[in-house]
């Protein structure tokens, strides 16, 4: 963590990061208002700073009168929860699947390597729209669509590097010493792969961030009216020449967290390399 | 003599490569005795490491097809073996140090931790009792200060250390048979003769056999008791380290100990033998030397040369051995 904390960059991206969360696991004590209850005399109302806003709903309000920080910030809680939860259950299942085929080869790879070549040879959105279409938009099946569109990166990223962790004396030696395959695997190539896995997360968290925007927008997202920061955008377009606050906020929120999630991935890359931390003393 | 520890029959290691069957180890036999130290000794490309792995039968799964012949340990077939059985004797009764310490350990877990999961492995003892015995296990490699030492990651230390540390997890579960691919290759001189002495010191402790895979007849000369001459695939001599030394009947380890640099004699050039091994996929009917044998007759050249015992152990695979005479 100290090593984490040494440069700006680190500390930006850090500080979005832990405010994102923050906002999202305690979004239902500091938002100043129910996020799907809109009061019709107060919509689009602007910004506290321009001509018309008002302190009483500082980010202004949308077309229902909701207001829109409200909604941010229960918004945040919504891609966070996709995020982790698809990130989880792709790179469980990439991982586990990518770390197979490098170590055992032969059909293995060769059925799990096709397969992941089809996964990405899908195109995402259609697929999404065919899914979000045949059993309705829902929380849940928005984690499962992205998930299956997320499993095969992860899958090529621990392939490729659990071949070069194979051809490591180590783990002939793990062999020499009587070590089943699976406990290589499991012992050995994971945690020599796990770093390569956790970055990746961290940069997939940009790409489910848009992902679900994109959904929520085309509308097999998650349903309204709970607010997720893609159909917010998606509901402000028609308006964004009139009342530009509608797209602006959640647009700049899926951009600050995508810019910081990338960033703490770059530098997650540094710490996580053994040889380089210096902490530990020797 | 009892029953030897370890026999190869036959051994035959080939891989597939352009539908042609190309043999790395062709038909190789020898004996390991309990207590004993065997050298296998050949140039790179000889077979040497691919005849390691198969001991343990660690070779790549492509071979298996193309493998034959026998490794008996204790009388049972190791290239048989069912794969439960063999696992429980790998790092049990047999166990490998590799060349390389850089590349031997996990560098993602403490020296400590790796040594552990040799107990663990074989389920030897109470999980408690681990970490002391790892300490114990370092401190037999010889590492000063094993109480701290068993904390550390592999990169922290040096590479002659990283070797004792390979040596201990390969000889935690005191192993039978010990299987070392030149251990010493990418130590510098001093640090080699320091890990050469700690392996004959274990080895005089726990009487346990070593099979040691070297180019270097310094180590041959140090270590073993007797040496196998490994070429292109081949055991083309066989006889204790003393004969080896001073009468060598295949004129291929006549050269080879020719081309040891000297003290004593002044060389211009160091002598080497002139041509490269045959590449395995492109070997001669006959003696597989004779391109490069400065005493290759016609018949060398078509007829495959015969076993031939010079004297008790010691035997060439050569039309015309040299006379003992010269030496």
């Amino acid at each position: 963590m100290r090593g984490l904390l040494r440069n700006s960059v680190a500390m930006f991206s850090f500080t979005v990061v832990a405010m994102l969360i923050a906002a999202a696991v305690l979004a239902p004590w500091i938002a100043p208002y129910d996020p799907v209850a809109g009061v019709l005399q107060d919509r689009l109302s602007p910004p506290v700073w321009q001509a018309g806003g008002s302190w009483a709903h500082v980010l202004g309000t949308d077309v229902l009168g909701r207001d829109i920080l409200s909604r941010l910030l229960y918004g945040a809680r919504v891609s966070l929860a996709v995020c982790a939860l698809a990130i989880l259950v792709a790179g469980c299942i990439g991982s586990a699947l990518g770390i197979a085929a490098g170590y055992l080869g032969g059909w293995v790879e060769a059925v799990i390597m096709r397969v992941v070549d089809l996964a990405i040879s899908l195109p995402v959105i259609l697929i999404a729209l065919l899914f979000g279409v045949l059993f309705g938009p829902s929380f849940g099946n928005i984690v499962i669509i992205i998930s299956l569109l997320l499993w095969s990166q992860f899958a090529r990223m621990a392939r490729g590097e659990t071949l070069k962790v194979r051809a490591q004396d180590y783990v002939d030696l793990a062999r020499a010493a009587g070590c089943s395959s699976l406990s290589i695997m499991w012992r050995h190539v994971l945690p020599n792969v796990g770093s390569s896995l956790i970055v990746l997360a961290t940069l997939q968290v940009g790409t489910v961030i848009i992902m679900e925007a994109s959904l929520s927008f085309l509308g097999v997202g998650v349903p309204p009216p709970w607010p997720a920061w893609g159909s917010m955008i998606a509901e402000g377009r028609s308006y964004v020449v009139s009342a530009w606050w509608l797209c602006i906020f959640p647009g700049l929120a899926v951009l600050f967290t995508v810019l910081a999630m990338n960033l703490l991935g770059d530098e997650l890359t540094d710490t996580l390399n053994p040889s380089l931390r210096r902490d530990l003393g020797g | 003599m009892n029953a030897p520890m370890l026999q190869v029959r036959n051994l035959t290691v080939g891989l597939k490569r352009h539908g042609q069957v190309l043999r790395l180890v062709d038909g190789i036999s020898f004996d390991v005795q309990a207590g004993e130290t065997l050298g296998i000794v050949g140039e790179s490309g000889s077979g040497k490491s691919t005849t390691a792995l198969a001991l343990m039968r660690l070779t790549p799964r492509s071979t298996w097809p193309h493998t034959s012949g026998q490794v008996l340990f204790d009388g049972h077939d190791i290239l048989l073996m069912e794969e439960d059985r063999l696992r429980a004797m790998r790092g049990r009764d047999i166990s490998m140090v590799l060349q390389d310490p850089m590349a031997s350990l996990n560098p993602v877990f403490t020296v400590g931790k790796q040594i552990e999961e040799a107990f663990a492995v074989h389920n030897l003892c109470a999980k408690a009792e681990r970490r002391s015995l790892a300490i114990e296990a370092l401190r037999r490699v010889r590492i000063a200060t094993p109480e701290q030492r068993v904390d550390d990651y592999p990169h922290q230390m040096s590479g002659g250390m990283k070797q004792r540390v390979v040596g201990a997890i390969a000889l935690a579960c005191q192993p039978r048979l010990l299987i070392a691919d030149e251990p010493t290759t990418s130590l510098d001189v001093t640090i080699q003769a320091q890990y050469l002495d700690l392996l004959k010191d274990i080895q005089r402790e726990s009487g346990m056999s070593m099979v040691f895979i070297t180019h270097d007849f310094g180590v041959v000369a140090r270590m073993c008791d007797r040496v196998c001459v490994l070429y292109a695939g081949q055991i083309v001599e066989s006889a204790p380290v003393r004969t080896i030394f001073k009468n060598p009947a295949h004129w291929y380890t006549r050269a080879l100990l020719d081309s040891v640099p000297q003290l004593h004699t002044k060389a211009e050039r160091l002598i080497s033998i002139a041509g490269t091994p045959p590449q395995a996929d492109s070997r001669s009917r006959g003696c597989r030397f004779a391109s490069r044998c400065t005493n290759a007759q016609a018949r060398c050249l078509i007829e495959p040369p015969p076993l031939q015992e010079i004297a008790a152990n010691h035997s060439a695979l050569c039309w015309y051995p040299r006379e003992s005479a010269t030496s």
